[in-house]
């Protein structure tokens, strides 16, 4: 009894040890904050990552502002949403980054963010602005775009009609809608397009589709390992290859119908801590410095056109004609074209 | 009469379609779960009963499945059999057709039953190297075959394990998610996607809930009826000895192994190898990954959580599965220790986000540990099944007290599975990246997380080669625990 006593005791013990520092850390971090202003801000992933632009911003913020911008990952945008509702009472965020245009209705429903129009708000262009109240704050953008495979051997298609030939049988990864905002963008894409008639389309690019993956990541896997020529992703992606693959054999294809657009946005947090502190990371998210670590970060454009942008995004193709989406039939329509996915 | 909270009740045609997804995970997993031990049990006889040159590589690549997430797992299998895969670009030259089981319902239960089939071959062995010696000669003796033998004695005394592993593995193919979406037919859908997509993408929490407690009732049904069978006729005999292993012999055993290895090489070893090809196409992605400061904070903190959750669980599992052979010997208390497992790992998570508000690193030992206990217990348990009446009665009057004779006699003859239980548990914490990622615990990363990170921001490689030393260190944890003493 001794012995199994003990070793209960010196399991619970070890299982201890790592929270130790940060419990030091913590009670340390919370005398150090009363003293020195911060600013926390729940992001996606990629954002805070150390290859992400979230560390290069919250070190020019700091030196910037004196404040201190504590990143915290929450997972992907559908995340970021679920965590800031369940911490409506007593938000522990005080700026939620990564909100795209597709979710700017549910946000609002939710009711989860505050209105606020940076300074130097003047520098986003009208097309990119995601509401009249600023509730969202957009930082960067990027079009919708079919990612072509230039060494697969398959004929480049044109447009969004020329997928649905027999030639592209089983040459593209699609995204579930249900589980990825890159499905539901290329399903508002097709809304879009085709308005009421979008399930003809969806019937004729069945066969084109090899597979629904459920995330973005796992469909560009699928092709960079080269199992189809053709993924959804944006125009922007092929920009990733030329800097650091030092390859331009990925080409973002431009179609005629348009191309509809994937805008993010940053809000602040409706009550949140650090009110002011949020206020000022909105306005520093705009300004052309924050800006200019966004290209070779997030892969996406800046909204602020006076930023430079790198060299390698002359691989980075702009559409000739830009759509807007219907975002409140988006979600009505996923059930729809499953159905007709599944055959029915 | 109190009336129901209103999200119990179903919507319009939502039953109806509840009907066929439910019938579609319990099949996918079901038939998983068959494939898993059509392979796995010939798989534990080796690994149990001969000596052969890979038989210690075999049982260090247990602990794989548990550890390299499914996208990776998916994505081997891709790249060896999809549409433009190693195996079906040979296949299709030969036979001028195309040729590929994936993106099926087929695909889904090859993918999962081979996933899989070393947590049975795994369990079931370590039962098979016990078996009751006694038993088995006074049989012989007595003029039975050998398949009588079989049929009598040692599946009989292989019953609780092939049911534990059964019931692991029927569960983690039920809660199956990016495999069936990524490989399975199109729009593909199971309860754990409904959920997934309920609770995440159209916020409807109250659906969500709905059918995450279909979701768990089904799990619980199909693991009570595992357990309730275990737990019949469950008496051994005979003197329990460490069985002999002998070399293979015969053209019989030579053909069964050779034939055995090669569907492991085939449908384990060619996608995990695949893996590590497309990783290390160049040495660019392992140098820039082994300059990054962060992945050598996430390695550390990957196998400081690992080792904390895995001695607890182990502890916990330990306890439970001896209480449950030497004192509470009915089915309550094994369903009871099952029910953690049968819920689904995204409600999980969810529940940890809500009641969880401030998580650390001793938070994240304590969730990972509360779900996966019940690995550890179904591997000490699976030992402690073999353990006769007449042992342990001989030990229990031989010994001054009980905690006596289960520290000196009856623990160390569940050896084998409290190792399993360590590795297994290791492999698991070592490759969750759910839990984790529900924590947002700040400044604090695991190599799962880390390669899922990786992954989502066009850095495939690197992720590859994260998955890659995830596997190496899985690896090395089941080969320390596989060492016979």
């Amino acid at each position: 009894m001794k012995s199994l006593f003990l070793s209960v005791v010196f399991s619970m013990l070890l299982s201890l040890v790592p929270s130790l520092p940060l419990s030091a850390r913590g009670k340390s971090s919370k005398k150090q904050a009363a003293a020195r202003r911060e600013v926390v801000v729940y992001a996606y992933d990629s954002f805070t990552a150390d290859w992400g632009p979230g560390p290069q911003l919250a070190a020019m913020f700091e030196k910037q502002t004196g404040i201190k911008a504590v990143m915290i990952s929450v997972g992907d945008t559908g995340l970021l949403l679920s965590r800031a509702v369940q911490e409506k009472k007593s938000p522990k965020a005080d700026v939620l980054v990564g909100i795209s245009n597709h979710l700017v209705e549910k946000a609002r429903q939710l009711d989860v963010l505050a209105p606020y129009k940076p300074q130097g708000s003047e520098a986003v262009p009208e097309p990119l602005r995601l509401d009249d109240d600023w509730q969202l704050t957009p930082y960067d953008w990027s079009f919708f775009a079919f990612v072509y495979d230039t060494q697969s051997g398959v004929p480049e298609p044109k447009s969004l009609e020329d997928l649905t030939r027999p030639e592209y049988r089983k040459k593209i990864a699609m995204i579930d809608p249900r589980t990825s905002a890159v499905g539901l963008g290329f399903l508002a894409w097709t809304l879009s397009v085709y308005g009421t008639g979008y399930l003809d389309y969806w019937r004729a690019l069945r066969d084109s589709i090899l597979t629904l993956a459920p995330s973005w990541d796992s469909a560009y896997g699928l092709f960079t390992a080269g199992e189809v020529p053709l993924v959804i992703s944006y125009t922007t992606s092929p920009p990733y290859h030329v800097e650091n693959d030092h390859t331009d054999r990925y080409r973002a294809l431009i179609f005629p119908e348009g191309h509809t657009m994937h805008i993010e946005g940053a809000g602040l947090v409706k009550g949140a801590k650090h009110s002011a502190e949020g206020k000022a990371f909105l306005d520093f998210l705009i300004t052309e410095e924050a800006q200019a670590v966004l290209p070779l970060t997030q892969w996406m454009y800046p909204v602020n056109e006076a930023v430079k942008l790198p060299p390698s995004y002359s691989a980075a193709p702009k559409a000739s004609k830009m759509l807007t989406a219907d975002n409140e039939k988006v979600n009505d329509a996923i059930p729809a074209v499953l159905g007709v996915l599944a055959g029915e | 009469m109190p009336s129901l909270p209103s999200w119990v009740y179903w919507r319009g045609n939502e039953m109806t379609r509840l009907w066929s997804i439910v019938l579609f995970t319990l099949g996918e997993a079901l038939l998983s779960t068959a494939l898993a031990l059509v392979v796995g049990l010939p798989a534990a006889f080796f690994a149990a009963r001969r000596r052969f040159a890979l038989r210690e590589v075999l049982l260090s690549l247990s602990g794989v499945p548990m550890c390299v997430p499914p996208m990776f797992m998916a994505l081997g299998f891709i790249l060896c059999y999809g549409t433009n895969g190693m195996v079906t670009h040979w296949l299709s030259h030969i036979t001028r057709r195309e040729c590929t089981f994936l993106y099926s319902f087929a695909g889904i239960v090859i993918v999962q039953g081979f996933y899989n089939f070393p947590i049975v071959m795994r369990t079931v062995a370590d039962s098979w190297a016990h078996l009751p010696g006694g038993a088995v000669d006074a049989a012989r003796l007595l003029g039975a075959s050998e398949r009588r033998i079989f049929l009598t004695i040692t599946l009989f005394h292989l019953k609780s394990a092939i049911l534990s592993a059964a019931s692991l593995v029927f569960l983690y193919c039920f809660f199956s998610f990016i495999i069936v979406l990524l490989l399975g037919s199109l729009a593909t859908t199971t309860l754990e996607v409904e959920i997934y997509s309920a609770a995440r993408s159209m916020m409807d929490y109250p659906y969500a809930a709905r059918l995450a407690v279909i979701e768990t009732l089904c799990a619980l049904f199909v693991v009570s009826l595992y357990t309730l069978c275990g737990t019949l006729n469950n008496q051994t005999h005979g003197f329990q000895r460490d069985t002999p292993q002998k070399s293979v012999s015969g053209i019989t055993e030579l053909a069964c192994l050779a034939v055995m290895v090669l569907f492991i090489a085939a449908f384990l070893l060619a996608p995990m190898m695949s893996i590590a090809a497309n990783a290390f196409v160049s040495l660019t992605p392992l140098r820039r990954l082994f300059t990054r400061g962060s992945f050598y904070s996430a390695l550390v903190n990957t196998v400081v959580i690992a080792c904390c959750t895995a001695a607890l669980s182990t502890l916990l599992g330990t306890v439970c599965a001896l209480a449950a052979r030497f004192k509470y010997r009915g089915a309550a208390l094994k369903v009871l220790v099952m029910l953690p497992l049968a819920v689904s790992p995204i409600v999980v998570s969810f529940c940890f986000m809500c009641l969880l508000p401030a998580a650390n690193a001793a938070v994240l030992v304590a969730a990972q540990t509360a779900l996966e206990w019940p690995f550890a217990y179904a591997q000490v348990s699976a030992s402690a099944e073999s353990i006769s009446d007449n042992i342990a009665a001989s030990a229990f009057l031989l010994s001054p007290s009980p905690m006596f004779a289960m520290r000196r006699a009856l623990v160390p003859l569940c050896y084998r599975g409290i190792a399993s239980a360590f590795a297994f548990t290791f492999a698991i914490s070592a490759g969750d990246a759910a839990i984790p990622l529900m924590l947002a615990i700040p400044r604090f990363e695991t190599l799962s997380l880390y390669l899922y990170r990786l992954s989502g921001a066009y850095r495939f490689a690197e992720s590859s080669c994260c998955a890659i030393v995830l596997c190496l260190i899985t690896t090395g944890v089941f080969a320390l625990g596989g060492r016979r003493r």
